[in-house]
């Protein structure tokens, strides 16, 4: 794969398709700058997994500007200078908010992002980490992050459910759609290999990657 | 913003002791996360005169919106702080408790007095490439190709993962 072709590869998924890991190989191996979440900055993040009503907008609003902080910070840089590779696609935020806020809630957020107006530019690929819930379940319990560890299946089958409508619509940018079910793009060099071929040779607006297809 | 590796190693004073301080000293570094850490291993000290402790040494990849430059003076600072406190009646070049090498800077390739990106020797040095293949097993060294395939060329240095960590 030629990443400087494709200046920035957003890699998306529900928790624990393992889109950090996959990001930070990509930009060890092409030489990219990263642009990742910072869910340890977020000091609502752990009371949120433990009182969901209660801490979802204050979570979400310290994401929101987060975010903006980064793409400001992305700008005065001179934007994607460099090769990008980032963890997170910025229109995650509104679908997260969509997911845990109340409609009240949901409507301040609506006018708070409104007024932002975040200037997002548009990936030149994304790259989907697609996975069933009970093996998203596993991998974030394998992680031991602990205040993930108290969440419900049913919180992250929503959260998975959220991305597959969103990418099922999703049209602003090439996008590859990658079962890792049966992959392990961090410790098997053969994954990893196959899935850089992959996106090197990919061409359409929409395509699917499953272990066993060739590349 | 930019992945850089960085290379600790130590043989004197309580190695892992050391390893283990400057790993939560590169957590405190300004603008920077340290993303992931591998585990301690353990080499012994090749073409020296007279026998020497082995060396334990790590390999941390951190995400930073520091230069090269600003991140290298902040890893002196924390070589300063760790090194053994001079004895007056000893030697005066006290040897050092520990060594920080920035290793990789993303893309960055450069050769200026002081500062080598990448690190210049870090493709024929085991005690470098095996750490930093367990945590980054498909990463590239500008100029040099694939870290694991620089890795399989030195794979007759002796390189071993120690036991456990310091926890401190």
């Amino acid at each position: 794969m030629d990443l400087s072709k494709r200046r920035y590869v957003v890699v998306e998924g529900p928790i624990g398709a393992g889109k950090t890991s996959l990001a930070r190989e990509l930009a060890l191996r092409f030489q990219a700058d990263v642009l990742l979440e910072q869910p340890e900055d977020n000091p609502f993040l752990a009371r949120f997994y433990e009182d969901r009503a209660r801490y979802a907008l204050p979570a979400q609003l310290t994401f929101l500007f987060q975010r903006v902080d980064q793409l400001r910070a992305l700008t005065q840089l001179d934007l994607f200078r460099r090769p990008t590779v980032a963890d997170f696609l910025f229109d995650k935020d509104p679908l997260f908010a969509r997911l845990n806020l109340t409609d009240d809630e949901y409507a301040l957020y609506d006018k708070i992002h409104a007024h932002l107006k975040p200037q997002v530019p548009s990936p030149d690929l994304v790259v989907y980490l697609q996975a069933p819930v009970p093996v998203l379940t596993e991998r974030v319990h394998r992680r031991g992050v602990e205040y993930e560890q108290s969440m419900p299946e049913s919180y992250l089958a929503r959260v998975a459910d959220a991305y597959t409508r969103y990418f099922y619509a999703y049209d602003d940018a090439p996008l590859l759609i990658v079962n890792s079910e049966r992959l392990n793009f961090v410790d098997d060099p053969e994954h990893f290999e196959l899935l850089t071929r992959r996106i090197a040779a990919m061409r359409g607006r929409r395509e699917f990657f499953n272990l066993g297809q060739s590349a | 913003m930019t992945l850089a590796a960085i290379g600790l190693g130590s043989n004197l004073a309580h190695p892992r002791r050391q390893i283990a301080r400057a790993r939560y000293a590169l957590t405190r570094l300004p603008r920077t996360r340290v993303l992931a850490v591998s585990r301690n291993y353990l080499t012994a000290p090749i073409g020296t005169t007279g026998p020497q402790p082995d060396y334990v040494n790590a390999v941390a990849i951190v995400d930073t919106s520091l230069t090269p430059r600003a991140l290298l003076a902040r890893l002196f600072e924390i070589e300063r702080r760790q090194r053994r406190r001079r004895d007056p009646d000893g030697p005066r070049n006290a040897a050092r408790t520990l060594d920080l090498d920035l290793l990789l800077f993303s893309s960055r390739r450069l050769h200026a007095p002081g500062l080598s990106l990448p690190h210049p020797r870090m493709h024929l040095r085991g005690f470098v490439l095996v750490p930093l293949v367990e945590i980054a097993p498909h990463a590239a060294i500008p100029g040099r190709g694939l870290a694991s395939r620089a890795l399989r060329a030195v794979r007759n240095q002796r390189v071993v993962p120690t036991r456990v960590h310091v926890s401190r």
